[in-house]
């Protein structure tokens, strides 16, 4: 099971329609599939269930605020999973796609996660450290190694306890990008807060017996949003994919193209456009070809 | 008509590529503006840089912008990463 961070410091780069297309795709192609949505702004919970039902059904008890909340004692992970509708039927075979949904509240459980730190001697600080950061690594344990293929994570735009709970379980950091000026400043800001989190946690680590390091990698940088002229991106935004591939970064070959017609609407309809749109084989086919670079270098 | 001119044509007078690597090398943007000063380049050699670099520019753009652009894209970028990932911030 492989289980990749999906973040960007700066918001409104294609996060989301990043993670439900490549989820999406993935699961089509038989692979078992968890997504967890940790933005408190639940775009990817609102990309396969409609607000309405997930007021009723999941809010309440069901979404990963419950799992970050100090009552959790009382619930299993498992019990947070569900699978969206709307995208079954879209899936064959042995994959799957399932979600843990997020809360428009989570955003408060910072606040909660941040008292729980410090503490009366600097052991005891470590310790309070690695267990606020360690909470989703419980989570995961919990549903046994094989489980899925794949977790996918989406995180939000900052680094707070929740996102450091995210790079810490996981294997990989994915970072969509826009070409632009400041989203590609938000990639050095999350490397550099990245390296951080790595040593922070790694040092709290060696101070308690059981507790393993972590050891996230930058699977690389994708291009969304990408305009194209005559078949390669608008030249006002090649400088900014040159420098990132020059930073020593990993990038990913294939891009995201930006189609409003296409993306704008579809988490409306419950199901990623790689797995609807089979009229626009051209967008379909780019999704499919960052797919196939991703199940390369992650799955096989 | 396109007047700008190509890299064979202005050869004889610039290196562009020997130019973009000189700069490449450069740990300041002032030791590239001191640089490109003392080549003394005319705009239409400014501009096969720019280029070679692969870096957009307009035709309205002044003499300086262009030496700002050539210089954002091959010291800029590097000093502004190293700044945000700097331990000091």
């Amino acid at each position: 099971m492989k289980i990749i961070s999906v973040i960007n410091y700066k918001g409104g780069v294609g996060k989301t329609t990043l993670t439900a297309n490549l989820a999406g795709e993935l699961a089509c192609r038989g692979y078992k599939v968890l997504m967890i949505d940790l933005d408190p702004q639940a775009s990817l919970t609102f990309s396969f269930v409609k607000p309405n039902d997930w007021r009723k059904t999941l809010a309440p008890s069901k979404t990963i605020k419950n799992w970050f909340t100090p009552d959790k004692g009382t619930i299993k992970f498992n019990d947070l999973i569900f699978e969206p509708e709307a995208v079954k039927e879209h899936i064959s075979g042995d994959g799957l796609l399932h979600l843990i949904a997020s809360h428009l509240d989570l955003i408060n459980v910072d606040l909660e996660l941040a008292a729980q730190l410090g503490g009366a001697n600097l052991r005891q600080a470590k310790q309070n450290f690695i267990t606020t950061h360690s909470r989703l690594i419980e989570g995961i344990e919990q549903l046994g190694k094989n489980s899925y293929d794949l977790i996918l994570i989406d995180c939000p735009p900052n680094f707070n306890i929740v996102t450091k709970n995210a790079i810490a379980a996981g294997d990989y950091v994915l970072i969509p990008a826009k070409p632009d000026y400041l989203s590609t400043m938000g990639v050095d800001y999350l490397r550099k807060s990245l390296d951080r989190l790595v040593t922070d946690y790694n040092e709290c680590a060696t101070a308690g017996e059981d507790t393993e390091g972590i050891h996230p990698k930058v699977l690389g940088v994708v291009f969304t949003m990408v305009q194209f002229y005559r078949g390669v991106p608008i030249s006002a935004t090649r400088p900014f994919i040159a420098q990132t591939k020059k930073l020593q970064i990993p990038v990913f070959e294939s891009y995201i193209r930006e189609n409003k017609t296409l993306f704008a609407d579809a988490p409306l309809y419950g199901v990623p456009v790689v797995l609807t749109n089979s009229s626009r084989a051209d967008i379909v086919g780019e999704i499919e070809t960052f797919v196939d670079e991703f199940e390369h270098k992650v799955l096989l | 008509m396109n007047n700008i001119p190509c890299l064979h044509e202005i050869r004889s007078t610039i290196d562009a590529e020997s130019v973009a690597d000189a700069l490449c090398q450069m740990n300041t943007c002032e030791e590239g503006e001191l640089f490109l000063l003392s080549k003394h380049l005319k705009r239409a050699e400014l501009e096969v840089i720019a280029r070679g670099l692969d870096i957009p520019f307009q035709k309205r753009d002044r003499t300086d912008r262009l030496k700002d652009k050539i210089i954002e894209g091959t010291i800029g970028f590097r000093l502004r990463s190293q700044a945000i990932r700097s331990n000091s911030i």
